[in-house]
């Protein structure tokens, strides 16, 4: 996943919020519509239904402001911006709470949800004047029952508030009570809103600790890639001109070669030529190892394996070999790392090769699965086998089974290390079956897809 | 065959330079070196060879130079014509730079490619194909001409 994605972006948080406080409000304005109607039309309540539409149609305004102001709201404002629309809604609520019977209209709750909002928007602070502001509004409509600023007369509530203006006892409780309400409510919602704002700022600060982890091993990566092509260069172009020069000399280019002569430096190009070979095996591991991610590209399956089998068609006819190659994909492609699986092959074969007797039988085998989603590649041989005991061993940095018949056989030991890596690179698996005498398969399963997959990670 | 062929190798390993000399001399080719890309490439322009043998490490910093300078030769003029063979040293089994002639030779103007170390019967096969085909296939690169 590409850190970009993964970054926490505050101003597009914000937004969100305001964005869903307009959302909020609009389907109030529908409510309060309807509410309205219904009692004045339906149920027949004899409301000041004209006041009551004006702060409907206020709200309306001030919603589609808001809605204007917000496209283009600068990110320092938000805060001032949400305070305001809050702060509003709660005029606008007392407003209407006035004109609709006061303290007794049991819609005063609402101030309760105001609140909750407010707690989620804002700073705790800010929550808290909002909660005042509420506190001071629930009063004024509690000092309209004595008062009388606007009369409420003539709603259902009116016989009700006639008494319960006179009745301070119940005044003074319902005051308490909603005052405890408000700022408990404000108090409870931001305790969680504070807690789930500081696992959002760990959050935050994780993720900066691993986009710096995850630069430090990419920085490491091309150091190792750096050493590797140092030790590639030095080791190996000395190596190669080494191997060169004897050649040279062995193909007589520069004059007939005794025989005793051509025996010792064929000797010393057959040393070189293997010890280049294991430098390259031992350099081509280590980089797999470092490497971090594998490169998903689109390729034939059955091309390359059908390429690496003509690389071994001479070493296969000095040895009388039978190879024969399979390809159950009918040309499908797939998306895995090409050099990955050309090497896979490439290093199953060559075992195969290595430890077959003259005459003997190698076969390829390539499929895919039921669900096109499993690269089947076996390797099966005719040659001397595996031991039992030596089977857990076989995938080893070096190994090679302690048998006469192994000490004939040249090899670096990191062949199936190789390959057992480029497999689990893919998150495939590969495993063998071997009968000592009469041969071994080695049967590997590599998940693959049918798009490009984003880099895929090895742990 | 044209056994008179003016080779002209550009390589900065002088043992790995020497034996593709010797081995082409022994084919009867006049060959010249050269160490140094930039020399190589101005050098090249005055003797006009019939076909470069261009490294592409030059230096362990300079790992894929000789892409560049066979770039290079096909916007020049005087070489776009003639067949480049590149000595890779980067493939598959050369870890550290995932170069690799069979997929990604469509980006590289070069007629073919030999592995180091360069086995004598090889290169000379590879030398005698494109000289037989005397003139580059990417002549007028950044296309194809053939």
């Amino acid at each position: 996943m590409s850190s970009q994605t993964l970054r926490y972006r505050p101003l597009e948080d914000l937004r969100r919020r305001i964005s869903w406080l307009i959302l909020l409000r609009w389907i109030a304005i529908v409510g309060l519509f309807a509410v309205i109607s219904i009692s004045r039309f339906l149920l027949r309540l004899d409301l000041r239904v004209m006041h009551l539409y004006f702060g409907n149609a206020a709200l309306l305004a001030s919603n589609f402001a808001y809605a204007l102001y917000y496209r283009k709201m600068q990110f320092k404002r938000a805060n001032i911006f949400i305070n305001v629309q809050i702060s509003l809604d709660l005029l606008v609520l007392t407003y209407l709470l006035l004109f609709s019977g006061g303290i007794a209209n049991p819609f005063f709750l609402f101030f309760i949800f105001h609140m909750v909002i407010a707690s989620i928007l804002l700073s705790n602070r800010a929550a808290y004047i909002q909660a005042t502001l509420a506190v001071c509004l629930f009063t004024l409509l509690i000092a309209n029952e004595f008062w009388t600023f606007v009369p409420s007369d003539p709603l259902f509530a009116y016989r009700l508030s006639q008494r319960l203006g006179t009745n301070t006892i119940y005044l003074l409780g319902l005051f308490a009570a909603f005052v405890a309400a408000i700022y408990f409510t404000v108090y409870m919602t931001t305790s969680i809103v504070n807690t789930l704002r500081r696992r959002e700022t760990e959050l935050e600060a994780a993720i900066g600790r691993l986009e710096i982890a995850n630069t430090t091993l990419e920085l490491k990566d091309r150091e190792k890639s750096q050493y590797v092509l140092t030790v590639t260069h030095d080791i190996k172009g000395s190596l190669s001109s080494i191997q060169s020069c004897l050649r040279v000399v062995l193909d007589g280019l520069l004059g007939v070669v005794v025989e005793g002569v051509k025996d010792m430096v064929g000797r010393a190009e057959r040393r070189s030529l293997s010890l280049l070979r294991y430098v390259n095996e031992l350099l081509y591991l280590s980089t797999l190892r470092a490497e971090i991610k594998i490169s998903h590209k689109e390729v034939a399956p059955g091309e390359i394996v059908e390429r690496v089998a003509r690389e071994f068609s001479t070493g296969v006819a000095d040895k009388s070999i039978e190879l024969t190659v399979t390809d159950g994909t009918a040309g499908a492609s797939v998306y895995v790392d090409p050099y990955g699986l050309e090497e896979l092959c490439r290093q199953l074969l060559d075992n195969a090769l290595k430890y077959t007797f003259s005459g003997g039988r190698i076969a390829i085998n390539l499929s895919l699965g039921k669900d096109r989603g499993l690269l089947q590649l076996s390797v099966s041989d005719t040659g001397i086998g595996i031991a039992g005991e030596d089977l857990p061993h076989v995938y080893e940095d070096f190994f090679s089974a302690d048998i006469p018949e192994n000490r004939e056989v040249p090899s670096t030991g990191l062949g199936l290390a190789i390959a057992i890596q480029i497999v689990t690179m893919h998150r495939g698996t590969i495993e063998v079956e071997s009968t000592p005498g009469h041969g071994s398969t080695f049967r590997c399963s590599i998940p693959v897809g049918n798009k490009p997959s984003q880099g895929g990670r090895v742990g | 065959m044209n056994k008179k062929a003016k080779i002209f190798i550009i390589e900065d390993d002088p043992d790995a330079a020497e034996v593709m000399k010797v081995t082409l001399q022994a084919q009867d080719y006049q060959v010249i070196t050269a160490s140094d890309p930039q020399k190589g490439f101005v050098k090249a322009k005055q003797m006009k060879p019939n076909l470069i043998i261009l490294d592409v490490m030059f230096g362990k910093q300079e790992m894929t130079k000789g892409f560049d300078y066979a770039v290079k030769m096909k916007q020049d003029k005087d070489l776009a014509s003639v067949p480049i063979l590149m000595v890779t040293a980067v493939n598959i089994r050369h870890p550290g730079f995932k170069f690799s002639p069979e997929t990604d030779a469509e980006y590289l103007p070069v007629d073919d490619f030999i592995d180091k170390p360069a086995q004598p019967r090889d290169l000379v096969e590879k030398v005698e194909k494109l000289l037989e085909q005397k003139v580059s296939r990417w002549r007028a690169w950044p296309k194809k001409t053939d």
